[in-house]
């Protein structure tokens, strides 16, 4: 009995023994797992903003006998708050299409403000006036980053403002306003 | 021909979980784990408490650590090219099982051998959601107009004590047949299946805006059990959430040289009644921006809070819910075996000391395994060629090479040593990967000790 249980516990460790060897004498060559400190996330995500249209019937509700005629209109950015765009948003593009057939030049201005309305950034562009009532398109397009996309951060309204020149002359035609953003984000404390 | 392309057909989908080195090992009591109607050449058997049985095999398919870490590339460049190159099939598993209790015996009346025991098993899975992770990881701008489905997200993870019973049976010289009854006592499960729905980014040259973000008939549904207290030992013995299976197995005798064999192992379920939480999410809702009304310049009011609008509008058409405590039933992740097996080679004794007859008294036995086992994202299977040989009465190897969608240059081997009434057994897989080990793409390993009884 005695050199039964001797045996099997040599055969045990003559077993555990080469599994240890063969888990010991496996190698991990060739790879570096501090690396994953060196892993960054750099996700781009494209997205509608706001849009909206003007028509005849909205210009025409309008008491245009001043020099200028404006329409502004503010909403809140809650994601402009979380902690991605706080800690991770490194450039923001935005793109504003307007196609119009308005028979007056105006000026659209875009901007970003914080919650107690203080301008933190703001971009405008010219839009020429429609010749005969023909649709009329232009885009316009603002890169945000580095040393301005703090103003970003900043920011929790977005405000878009249309201005138009008036003439003494009727205002006639119709607007449509459409926009989109692109968020670049960098990762890199995983 | 029709048998080649049949293993053909089924080599081509994934093995996961496979205990290829002892099936069919026929002085290991562990193989009627894997098939309860498999041929046995012992009449008694015992484990040691804890020590009978362990093993452990984790694996991910698609990717390996040194795909990720290999230290001559940038690691971001590992990572982008692994997320290219993965699909939405490919998974990391882990399974590993504790033989608590092992025991079994001969009837004396009659050619059955009764066994029984208590075991523990971990098993999880998780599939990469391919399109949500490049989402993740990218941003959506590689996927304006395509839809990335929530069907993708499959996870399952389950810790169980199992108490069962088994009878194998001699019914004629040609068949063998065996049945496990099994009661499952759930530790803990926590799954996400059976998701469905889309996201998509759509380009909208019609207007209104530049996009429409949609979810469209998005059910996504979790399920977990177990979570809220840390009983987990008390659970493994007695738990509130139970479940039963049943496995089932053959081995049949064509001639003395060729044996067929198959089993059907866990098909069974458990019902998570106590301790239960539910996560759902569903309904379909799209947005295209926030559309300005200019209400202060149209009515003179005041300016509308269209971010809370959205949100609000949104949230009505999605139905969001975390706080369910509805009870659900899981099934066990069912498996399947198969083999075909030619003996040959000079008699170990003369004397045939076999509770069956035909393929013992033969010293070698090659032949080809089918492996199979249903998971949430499908079948997943594996074919093993094996050569197995007893060298007298004290030592008996296995070799296999086994062909699945993580690994085709998997080689395994066992090595089973019979000392008196005591067994001692060793097993493991993918051998050339230990080279290094971080390109190997799964490590198995399976060892025990226990007292094993032939009287005859």
């Amino acid at each position: 009995m005695i050199t039964s249980i001797k045996l099997v516990f040599r055969a045990f460790l003559f077993f555990a023994l080469s599994g240890i060897l063969i888990i010991f004498s496996s190698c991990t060559d060739g790879v570096d797992f501090d690396r994953t400190d060196e892993i960054i996330l750099t996700p781009e995500v494209e997205a509608s903003l706001i849009f909206f249209d003007l028509d005849s019937e909205i210009f025409s509700s309008v008491d245009d006998d001043d020099d200028e005629l404006i329409f502004t209109d503010i909403t809140p950015l809650e994601f402009l708050d979380d902690t991605p765009t706080q800690e991770n948003l490194i450039e923001v593009e935005i793109e504003v299409l307007i196609s119009h057939t308005i028979n007056k030049d105006f000026i659209n201005t875009s901007r970003f403000l914080d919650r107690q309305g203080n301008l933190q950034y703001e971009f405008s562009f010219d839009v020429p006036a429609s010749e005969d009532g023909a649709l009329t398109t232009v885009s316009f397009t603002e890169v945000i980053s580095q040393g301005d996309i703090q103003a970003i951060r900043n920011s929790i309204l977005y405000e878009n403002q249309l201005q138009i020149q008036l003439d003494g002359t009727s205002l006639l035609g119709e607007l449509n306003l459409q926009s989109k953003a692109i968020y670049r984000f960098i990762f890199d404390e995983l | 021909m029709r048998l080649s392309f049949f293993f053909i057909f089924f080599s081509l989908y994934v093995g996961a979980q496979n205990k290829q080195l002892l099936y069919n090992v026929d002085d290991l009591p562990q193989t009627l784990m894997s098939n309860p109607g498999a041929s046995i050449s012992f009449d008694k058997h015992f484990g040691i408490p804890l020590f009978s049985g362990f093993s452990l095999e984790a694996g991910l398919s698609g990717v390996s650590v040194y795909d990720i870490f290999r230290e001559d590339r940038d690691v971001n460049e590992s990572i982008d090219q692994a997320i290219t190159n993965l699909d939405s099939k490919d998974y990391f598993s882990i399974n590993q099982q504790l033989e608590i209790l092992s025991f079994g015996w001969k009837s004396r009346f009659s050619e059955v051998y009764f066994s029984g025991g208590l075991y523990q098993e971990l098993d999880a899975i998780v599939y990469f959601p391919k399109n949500l992770l490049s989402l993740a990881y990218r941003g959506n701008v590689d996927f304006i107009d395509v839809p990335v489905f929530f069907s993708e997200v499959a996870a399952t993870a389950e810790a169980v004590s199992v108490y069962h019973f088994g009878v194998n049976k001699e019914v004629n010289e040609k068949w063998q047949l065996g049945a496990r009854g099994k009661i499952y006592m759930s530790i803990f499960n926590a799954s996400s299946t059976n998701n469905s729905g889309s996201f998509t980014t759509l380009t909208t040259p019609d207007g209104p805006n530049f996009f429409n973000h949609s979810l469209r008939n998005v059910e996504l549904q979790g399920n977990t059990s177990g979570f809220s207290s840390d009983n987990f030992l008390g659970r493994a013995l007695i738990s509130n959430n139970i479940g039963l299976g049943v496995d089932l197995g053959f081995t049949h005798f064509l001639d003395d040289h060729w044996t067929l064999t198959g089993s059907v192992i866990d098909l069974g379920f458990i019902a998570h009644t106590n301790d239960v939480r539910n996560y759902r999410a569903a309904g379909s809702t799209s947005v295209d921006g926030i559309e300005f009304e200019f209400p202060a310049i149209l009515d003179g009011s005041q300016p509308t809070n269209y971010w809370q609008e959205l949100e609000d509008e949104v949230l009505d058409q999605l139905d969001l819910n975390d706080q369910l405590s509805e009870s659900y039933v899981t099934a066990r992740p069912v498996k399947i075996n198969g083999s075909v097996q030619y003996a040959f080679g000079e008699p170990r004794s003369e004397v045939c000391d076999c509770l069956y007859k035909q393929t013992k008294s033969f010293t070698n036995r090659v032949g080809v395994q089918l492996y199979g086992i249903g998971r949430p994202q499908g079948l997943q299977t594996a074919i093993t060629a094996f050569y197995d040989k007893k060298w007298g009465s004290f030592l008996r190897s296995k070799f296999t090479y086994t062909a699945d969608r993580r690994s085709t240059k998997n080689i395994g081997m066992l090595l089973s040593a019979q000392i008196h009434n005591f067994n001692l057994y060793i097993a493991g897989d993918n051998l050339l990967e230990y080279s290094n080990i971080t390109k190997a793409r799964g490590v198995s390993a399976q060892l025990g000790i226990q007292l094993v009884f032939d009287t005859k």
